[in-house]
């Protein structure tokens, strides 16, 4: 019968179908490593040239890929272009964890594709850990002081997390809260949101504040007497507030309150204090374009540079260089590279206190 | 003289044998391994992952250790429960609504029939973070615009409801799944012979007695594969568990895995051991549809009798109907739309007041035409659409004729490498895919051909279970009357069994070009600024803070694809192509 005839070719297809899948699988995972030394060097050098000299460069690379940056990129490519023409600049951005997962694959399945990394410090943290960035020191890092800059790091903006409230949903002749401490008092109750992921707010207390992680984390608890209810998203947070359906936000980006406000929301914001972690630039270890990289991250942390980041609405890492809304803070509680290290057993005291796991 | 003792030997009752040449099968061959490879690769992916410790830089050590952290505690327990739970529950609700929607459509004279189609699709397509957020707006117990009216009436503090609750979180993900839901039912409706129906009425039942012994039956195996689907989609479904799960404190597996993917340092090994139970899940899922689905001879009703769909008379409970869908109509369909028109119009998402007004302009409609980006985007969003819905339906539709109609032994597992994709995280699938192609010399990576490649894969599952659901409705003697007039099976698989498949077909097809176009959690690990796609733009005016430009898109969507989708059946019409 032809069908018999038919199962054994049918069968022995299917095998060799799932081996292939299996032999290509385990050969892609051990894909070939590029070698990375000459452009390592390249952006080793690049480091101390004079900036005509690596404009010059850069110009024969033509483009800088920069991975990152959460929407600042596009505000801030037209200042650098002008700048630097013939330096054209590609941004590819994502969510914090994917682009750090997209940059992890690239390095296993054997390419290098970004050429400056743009994050918050915690995600430069990871991608030092994967073993993905350069060393980087470059002279436009003597301006700024040293927790605001590391080994492969140099900080570009400041953004801190502060408490923010919906001037109408304020009791009248009630004074909203400024300080994390004044959210324990039992008049907010039900009436404060917050981000699930942000333990920064408890970590930065902990370590910079009260330098006891007992007395933070009691204040996280009396919080969480008051009911938070909580949100994921930054940006859903601010427009709960605008739109009215949440009260106070104590988890709320100082620079994203301004805009709102100007066009037309009833909010407002403390700057008494807040928790932040700087956003930074790195340079990835075998980047394709290694002068144009440096040229980026030399611009970034230059006053020109710092200048376009606060007419984007940024805090400027320089202390020199003002934001264009008042959005720096009295005093600030900022994480650095050794208390992201450090952070899993915040993370892990913030889901038990606020039962989020 | 012969005897009668060797009587010659009854020759078997012959099935007419088809023209069997083994290049014909090419067709189901290649389909089958173009399968395999996008199913069992993410597969194999998945799994090796799951026993690496992945915390650190590669090389990754072997581990047990992601199994015991995320099956270890007691609270993955409750975890499940819920997860369970919600998925139940939502595809349940929205299961039987989109049944009595499709009922009332198909196989009625109830009102407003015509406008049914486009009016429940219409949230399908709107951005995925836009309508969980609509339900928001109108169901906070405090503040949202439903409650407060209530509580104007009727003096209450707060409430009635509460969307922060389990009940809501079921009442949002079932009002999301309803469109899916009604287009396969309606095509099931479709394929299913109404003369035994009217059997049924000429011998004195009523409507509602026809409906509870024949259509509903009729229907079974088509509809207990839609509920399959529903349920596994309602498990690894991510946003309504993220937007409102998170605030109301449910719990769920897809929030696990985010939380895994969004850790300190990322733990992808233990995201990854926390969907091989999601996929052991669907696996469970599809093995119980399997073996209640045996003796589905019962249901061919798609045979050589030519059949047109005719409506039953509801007579005095036609009103009761036609109030019903028209009630569907403004609770389900306008209210959350009438949410985003509102916030489209406006700087950010203020309460409506008189004061409010003030704000109201088009400037965002304004800033979205100008944006070149958000142009591009959704010319590729609808190509990639376009392509993938195409190539998916064609092609689980050869691997749905080899797994019912030929005799292969271990056909059936095809069945279950296709669900394999929908329990694989979109960002795994990412990493994946970014492994295998960065370094391939092809330019496919960076491409909106990579992009082609996750979405094929991601939407394999729904193709299956259309093209799976639409041919056991088909009974073999047509096909086997092909055959037996000459033809070869591709002649017979394209001019005799796709056509009679049409219905189910079209409805998987308009599905897949809609999730497409909302595709997100792979899309966002491999777009490119010259390959970016509208879901990712969405998301990044999202973060951006423009989040009524997002509704402003959403809108615009909505009215796009609803003029599209007019016109599509104003032309299949046209042609003769009973849709």
């Amino acid at each position: 019968m032809n069908e018999s005839k038919f199962l054994p070719v049918a069968r022995r297809t299917k095998l060799t179908a799932v081996v292939a899948a299996a032999v290509l699988l385990s050969g892609v995972a051990c894909g070939s490593r590029t070698d990375n030394s000459a452009s390592n060097a390249q952006s080793a050098n690049a480091q101390t040239m004079s900036m005509q000299d690596l404009y010059a460069q850069a110009k024969t690379e033509g483009t800088v890929v920069v991975y990152g940056g959460g929407s600042i990129i596009p505000k801030i490519t037209p200042v650098f272009e002008k700048a630097f023409p013939g330096v054209k600049v590609q941004n590819v951005d994502a969510t914090a964890d994917a682009l750090v997962a997209r940059a992890v694959s690239e390095s296993r399945g054997g390419k290098t594709l970004g050429d400056v990394w743009q994050s918050p410090l915690d995600s430069l943290v990871e991608m030092n850990n994967a073993r993905l960035l350069l060393p980087l020191d470059v002279p436009e890092g003597k301006d700024y002081p040293d927790d605001l800059k590391g080994d492969y790091w140099l900080a570009s903006d400041q953004q801190y997390l502060t408490i923010a409230w919906n001037t109408s949903l304020i009791p009248p002749g009630d004074q909203p809260p400024r300080t994390f401490e004044e959210l324990a008092d039992p008049k907010w109750k039900g009436m404060l949101v917050a981000e699930p992921r942000d333990f920064q707010i408890l970590q930065g207390l902990a370590t910079h504040k009260y330098k006891s992680d007992e007395k933070a984390a009691d204040l996280m608890r009396r919080i969480a007497e008051n009911a938070v209810k909580f949100h994921k998203g930054h940006n859903e947070l601010d427009q709960l507030l605008a739109g009215g359906q949440s009260a106070v936000c104590w988890t709320c980006y100082s620079n994203h309150i301004p805009p709102l406000e100007q066009k037309g929301a009833p909010l407002g914001f403390s700057l008494e204090e807040g928790v932040g972690q700087p956003n930074g630039s790195a340079v990835f270890s075998g980047a394709q374009h290694p002068a144009a990289a440096i040229l980026f991250v030399r611009w970034i942390a230059s006053k020109e540079g710092q200048q376009a980041y606060a007419e984007s609405g940024r805090i400027p890492a320089l202390s020199s260089v003002q934001p264009t809304d008042p959005t720096r803070v009295k005093t600030s509680y900022t994480l650095t590279p050794e208390d992201i290290a450090n952070s899993k057993k915040y993370s892990d005291q913030w889901n038990e206190i606020f039962d989020l796991q | 003289m012969t005897t009668m003792t060797e009587m010659p030997t009854e020759q078997e009752p012959r099935r007419p044998q088809r023209t069997i040449n083994w290049r014909g099968y090419l067709g189901p061959a290649l389909g089958a391994l173009l399968l395999l490879y996008l199913t069992v690769f993410p597969l194999v992916w998945l799994l090796v992952g799951s026993f690496q410790e992945q915390t650190g830089p590669p090389p990754y050590p072997w581990t047990l250790g992601n199994y015991a952290a995320m099956y270890g505690t007691s609270s993955v327990y409750s975890t499940f429960v819920s997860s369970v739970v919600f998925a139940v529950g939502s595809s349940v609700l929205a299961f039987a609504i989109a049944t009595a929607l499709a009922w009332l459509v198909e196989r009625t004279d109830v009102r407003f029939r015509k406008a049914a189609l486009p009016l429940v699709i219409a949230p399908l397509i709107l951005p995925g973070v836009m309508l969980p957020i609509a339900w928001i707006f109108l169901l906070d117990p405090q503040a949202g615009y439903i409650n407060v009216a209530i509580q104007s009436i009727t003096g209450l503090d707060s409430g009635p409801f509460d969307i922060f609750s389990m009940p809501g979180m079921i009442w949002v993900q079932a009002v999301s799944e309803i469109p899916l839901a009604f287009l396969m039912m309606s095509a099931g409706f479709k394929l299913a012979d109404p003369s035994l129906e009217e059997s049924s009425m000429m011998t004195g039942a009523s409507t509602m007695t026809t409906l509870r012994k024949i259509t509903l039956p009729l229907v079974r195996p088509w509809g207990a594969s839609v509920l399959l689907l529903l349920t596994i989609r309602s498990i690894e479904s991510f946003e309504v568990p993220s937007i409102i799960g998170i605030p109301a404190r449910v719990k769920v597996y897809t929030n696990q895995i985010y939380l895994a993917f969004s850790d300190s340092p990322p733990d992808y090994g233990g995201a990854s051991a926390l969907a091989v139970g999601l996929l052991v899940l669907s696996i469970i899922g599809v093995w119980v549809y399997i073996a209640s689905s045996r003796d589905t001879n019962r249901f061919e009703t798609v045979s050589g009798k030519a059949f047109r769909s005719r409506q039953m008379e509801l007579g005095r409970f036609r009103w009761i109907g036609s109030a019903a869908m028209a009630a569907y109509a403004v609770v389900v369909v306008a209210l959350p739309i009438l949410v985003i028109a509102w916030a489209s119009l406006l700087p950010f998402f203020a309460r409506p007041s008189v004061d409010a007004l003030d704000l109201v302009s088009f400037d965002n409609y304004r800033s979205l035409f100008a944006d070149n980006v958000v142009v591009d985007a959704f010319k590729n969003s609808l190509i990639l659409g376009v392509l993938t819905a195409t190539i998916v339906t064609a092609f689980t539709a050869t691997v749905a004729w080899i797994r019912h109609r030929s005799k292969l032994k271990g056909a059936r597992w095809l069945e279950f490498f296709a669900m394999v994709p929908i329990a694989v995280p979109g960002l795994v699938l990412g990493m994946g895919l970014i492994v295998m192609y960065v370094a391939l010399p092809l330019p496919i990576y960076g491409t909106i051909w990579i992009l082609l490649i996750a979405y094929v894969a991601k939407n394999l599952p729904y193709g299956m279970r259309t093209s799976s659901g639409s041919i056991t409705q088909l009974k073999a003697e047509l096909e086997e009357a092909g055959s037996m007039s000459g033809g070869s099976w591709w002649q017979n698989f394209t001019r005799v069994t796709l056509p009679l498949l049409r219905p189910g077909l079209v409805a998987g097809w308009i599905y897949i070009l809609i999730v497409s176009m909302r595709e997100f959690s792979t899309s966002i690990l491999l777009v490119t600024g010259q390959s970016n796609v509208l879901s990712v733009v969405v998301f990044t005016k999202f973060e951006n803070g423009q989040v009524t430009a997002v509704a402003a898109l959403g809108i615009l969507m909505i009215l796009m694809s609803t003029v599209v989708i007019a016109i599509f059946y104003r032309v299949s019409n046209r042609v003769g192509i009973r849709v």
